[in-house]
Order: structure tokens, then C-alpha cells, then sequence
């Protein structure tokens, strides 16, 4: 029967092989990370990289705030303390959607860089993103909308 | 009857109250997007005269990201919930009248019927907003949709 040294020595021969077959783990790591990515992920799962997809989650919890849960649609007959806050909120929102915009930019740019087994990955990524840009770009639109529309009504209430 | 009402009452007569695929409305468009899963639970089975202002206006961003025929199921459901709950909607109606108004070319979708009532929805709607937040926006959309009027009773 072998001896325990022996066959820790085994273990670690057999692992190096494994290593060296297959490359090395953080490689494997990015290749399931890009493989995850492309597949069926919501909003800032598309992003492989982990300060980006932080940045991205982070700022996402803001957009919830900003643009989801307050108000931001001024009318003719609102208070003007109620446009003064309204106004507030869309700047907020405008501003939190455009860091977001910013950092699907930096993905898409990185991704577009990659070479090698996840470049496939990192064009359907792409091509995700990029599917929804123009939405994107319409809701920005809205949002700059509201935010002018405040300003005007915050005008004729003075 | 208002107005209001009749643009309402053209609406429920004129779409069918089927259940709602999610599946069929949530497209490749919707990845980018924080909460189109949350959205996507929603409105799943649900038939579109069950879905109000409350469950439409947090995911009023859908109207950009949802499939055309996405837009065609729940454009009576947005429809009624501008018009119905207005004043107390928020940007809800701007970004209603903001898709309707891109969507154009896809008119062809709808019956005659159902083109008429959404035209009907949109004049109650720009009537409403006329002097405020989403009053240039149903005044666009309007623009393209006002020749959908069977009749200018509406």
C-alpha cells in the first residue's frame, strides 16, 4: 500500500496536470463568467467584469430611487414646492441614468477588445447591449423631457 | 357620458381580454434592463383589463424595451390607465404617448377598431395633459394617429 506522502505527491501531480490541461483557474473563471454573462442575465449580469458590474448594480439601486419610486411629472396647477422637489428629482434621475449609460459604454468598449474563447461571448454580449440602446436612449429622452417641462412650469409659477 | 368615458368604453370594446404572454411581450431588447424580469412577473397571465396604474406606472420604462407585439397587447391596458387615473399618474402618460408616437410604422398590427379606440384614447389623453407634463407627447402622437378616427366623435 502507498504511503500518505506518496499519495499527497500523487494528488498534487494529478492536479497539476488538470491545471495545465485546461488552463489556468482564472482563466476558467472569466471564460464561465463571459460564458454566464451571455447567456440569459438581467441588466448588469450582461457585465463580466467585476468593478463594472458593481459600479452598474450600485447605480441601479439609485435609478430605482431617482426615476422609480418619486415623482417627477410637473403639472399647470402644482404647488410650487411640489415643483421645486419634482424638478430636483428628475435632475437626480437624469443624472444617475447617464452614469449608467456610461458604464454599459466602458463595458461594451472592453468587451469589444477581448480576443480568444470568450470573444464569442463578448460579441453576443455586445449585441445585447446594443439591443437595447435605442430604448435606452428614448427613456433618457423622457426623463430630459420631464426635467424641462419642470423648469417651465417652475417659470410660469413665479 | 364624457368623452373620457367613451374613449375608455372604445377600448375594452375593441381589445379582447386574453391572457397576457410574457414571453411573447418581454423581447432581446429588455436584457439591458434592471427590472424586466420583476415587470415580466407583472403582467403574465394576467388579461390586460386586470392591470392598472399601480402595476403599470414602476415599469413605465417597458413601453421602450417590450416587443412590438409587446406594445400591441398592453397599448389598451397604458391606454386606459393614463386616461383613467389622470391626474394622479406620473410620467406614465409622457412615456405612453413617447412609444405610441414611435410606433408608427406599426400600426398595421391593430384592426381598424382597435386603431380607432387607441386615436380616441390619445384625443381624451391630450385633452387631459393639454398644459402639462405629457402634454407635447400625446400632442406628437396624436398628430400621427388623429386619421385612425372612424368617426370625430371621440
Amino acid at each position: 500500500m502507498p504511503s500518505p506522502i506518496l499519495l499527497r505527491g500523487r494528488g498534487l501531480l494529478i492536479a497539476l496536470i488538470v491545471v495545465a490541461s485546461s488552463g489556468s483557474p482564472a482563466f476558467a473563471d472569466k471564460f464561465r463568467d463571459f460564458k454566464a454573462a451571455a447567456a440569459k442575465p438581467p441588466s448588469c449580469g450582461l457585465i463580466p467584469y467585476d468593478s463594472l458590474q458593481q459600479r452598474c448594480v450600485s447605480i441601479g439601486e439609485r435609478v430605482e430611487k431617482w426615476c422609480k419610486t418619486k415623482r417627477s411629472a410637473c403639472k399647470g396647477d402644482d404647488k410650487k414646492s411640489d415643483l421645486k422637489e419634482r424638478l430636483a428629482n428628475g435632475k437626480q434621475c437624469v443624472a444617475e441614468r447617464e452614469d449608467v449609460t456610461q458604464v454599459f459604454a466602458e463595458a461594451k468598449s472592453k468587451l469589444a477588445r477581448e480576443n480568444g474563447d470568450v470573444k464569442k461571448f463578448a460579441a453576443t454580449i455586445i449585441d445585447k447591449i446594443e439591443a437595447g440602446e435605442s430604448g435606452h436612449a428614448q427613456v433618457l429622452n423622457d426623463y430630459r423631457g420631464a426635467v424641462a417641462n419642470c423648469e417651465k412650469q417652475l417659470k410660469l409659477a413665479k | 357620458m364624457t368623452n373620457d368615458q367613451n374613449a375608455l368604453d372604445a377600448l375594452r370594446a375593441a381589445f379582447p381580454a386574453v391572457a397576457i404572454d410574457a414571453d411573447a411581450v418581454i423581447g432581446d431588447a429588455a436584457a439591458s434592463w434592471v427590472d424586466h424580469e420583476a415587470f415580466s412577473d407583472v403582467i403574465d397571465g394576467r388579461r390586460w383589463t386586470e392591470l392598472g396604474v399601480a402595476d403599470l406606472e414602476p415599469y413605465r420604462e417597458a413601453v421602450y424595451f417590450v416587443t412590438a407585439a409587446g406594445l400591441g397587447q398592453l397599448a389598451p391596458a397604458l391606454l386606459m390607465a393614463c386616461v383613467e387615473s389622470y391626474p394622479a399618474c406620473d410620467l406614465l402618460p409622457r412615456f405612453v404617448a413617447g412609444a405610441l408616437a414611435l410606433d408608427a410604422e406599426g400600426r398595421a398590427r391593430w384592426t381598424p377598431s382597435q386603431r380607432d379606440a387607441i386615436a380616441r384614447a390619445l384625443v381624451a389623453l391630450e385633452r387631459l395633459s393639454r398644459e402639462d407634463d405629457a402634454g407635447p407627447s400625446a400632442a406628437r402622437a396624436l398628430e400621427l394617429w388623429r386619421s385612425e378616427l372612424v368617426t370625430t366623435a371621440a
